[in-house]
């Protein structure tokens, strides 16, 4: 017993050695493209390292992940059964059109024999359509000619004054204005959405030094460019573009999501 | 049908999350709240043809990627937090009373792994070399724990 005792005590390199040869095993299958991974194998030795890192595997961490995620349903489905002030402002016009046109239909038919909404009904036909719970979620903020989509406005509000692009393709609208503080700097960011496609538009203003910055890549295909003098960053993978720069204390992050490349130069060119 | 998919997926995209985020609980789980959220509002706009487990990892690599860019000051790191490494370096001497805590079994498997061949162990015990290691890990966890608890009793 006392020459296994040694060996367990002298052996110091366990750990570090299962990590790094389950590790090698997941950057492997990591490595390869997205559509021929293998999940389940994926699965199982993400579980492996993190059994290797906490040792004995604690199970209530998963359950209680669970019931606050059904917490948090519970609540979204409370708010989204509420009626909400702007749907029913936004039913107003809708109610009276429809009144206008009930009696301008009574009118048509008694004086002409026509009916005035076979023109609504193909029109309906045709494709219109009113998403209220999509509407619902749309921000407006003020805009002018040198803030075409209300950025430098909302930024200045929390005395950051960003370089910001002024072309964005059509038919995005914007969803989310976040602002989070704390000791060592400052962030606004703005998503913008056209249906499942999305640009984000991120500053983080530093009060002290700009230490590393994380930026997220599968693939490293990684390359640089300049905006207004700056060096800038871009990552592109699977869809997704990525540019983040540095303009004096400002750390610029832009990134979409099923945008056409092109596109993407477009709004880069724009920034000012 | 969503009940089971978070029955069956939740642990195992919290894992993925865990491992790719540093190991960090926290934002481990924040991204993983995330996934399963947005998993209920598209559940009736998925064809359930899809495998329902590659889209949750896909969309967890899409939130982990969010959730980085949402934290600046957050860096991951591509290695093992050092500190959890360093457990070995630390572990105390072992005396014969300390393996009384271990089963049979587990005494069986320490004693192969440390005076035996270890390329074979594996194999003799039936398991992959992935859960050798583990077990080993978890066994030399319980003498260590067991190692302090009867030195504090004699002192």
């Amino acid at each position: 017993m006392n020459e296994l005792a040694q060996n367990i005590t002298n052996d110091r390199e366990l750990t570090k050695n299962a990590y790094q040869h389950i590790k090698a095993q997941l950057d492997e299958e990591m490595s390869k493209p997205v559509k021929k991974r293998d999940y389940e194998k994926i699965a199982s030795l993400s579980a492996d390292l993190c059994a290797l890192i906490d040792g004995e595997p604690e199970t209530n961490e998963v359950d209680n992940g669970i019931n606050k995620l059904y917490n948090r349903i519970s609540e979204y489905e409370k708010s989204r059964r509420k009626p909400s002030v702007r749907v029913v402002r936004k039913m107003i016009p809708v109610v009276c059109v429809v009144a206008a046109m009930l009696v301008a239909n009574c009118f048509t038919v008694s004086a002409f024999g026509k009916n005035v909404f076979s023109v609504v009904i193909e029109f309906a036909q045709g494709g219109f359509s009113i998403d209220f719970d999509k509407r619902n979620d749309v921000i407006e903020l003020p805009t002018s000619e040198d803030d075409p989509y209300g950025i430098i406005a909302e930024c200045a509000k929390y005395e950051i004054y960003p370089e910001t692009p002024h072309y964005l393709p059509d038919g995005f609208e914007i969803r989310n204005v976040n602002y989070n503080e704390n000791d060592s700097f400052s962030s606004v960011s703005f998503d913008f959405y056209n249906g499942e496609k999305s640009i984000s538009i991120a500053y983080d203003m530093f009060t002290g030094e700009i230490g590393k910055m994380g930026i997220p890549s599968d693939n490293f295909n990684i390359s640089e460019t300049k905006v207004n003098g700056h060096i800038a960053i871009i990552s592109k993978e699977d869809n997704q573009f990525t540019i983040t720069y540095q303009a004096d204390n400002i750390v610029t992050c832009i990134f979409t999501q099923d945008v056409d490349y092109s596109e993407c130069d477009k709004i880069i060119a724009s920034i000012k | 049908m969503y009940d089971e998919i978070v029955k069956k997926y939740y642990g195992i995209i919290y894992n993925y999350c865990r491992q790719r985020l540093n190991f960090s609980k926290t934002a481990a789980e924040d991204v993983t709240q995330e996934v399963f959220f947005i998993l209920y509002k598209k559940l009736n706009r998925l064809k359930m043809s899809e495998k329902i487990g590659i889209w949750l990892f896909r969309t967890a690599d899409n939130e982990i990627k969010a959730y980085i860019r949402k934290n600046p000051s957050y860096i991951p790191m591509e290695n093992c937090p050092e500190e959890a490494l360093m457990t070995d370096s630390t572990f105390p001497s072992l005396e014969d009373s300390d393996f009384d805590c271990l089963t049979d079994e587990e005494k069986h498997l320490i004693e192969d792994y440390y005076c035996g061949i270890k390329s074979d162990v594996a194999k003799a015990h039936n398991l992959t070399q992935n859960a050798l290691y583990i077990r080993i890990h978890r066994i030399k966890g319980k003498l260590a724990k067991q190692a302090v608890k009867n030195n504090k009793f004699k002192t």
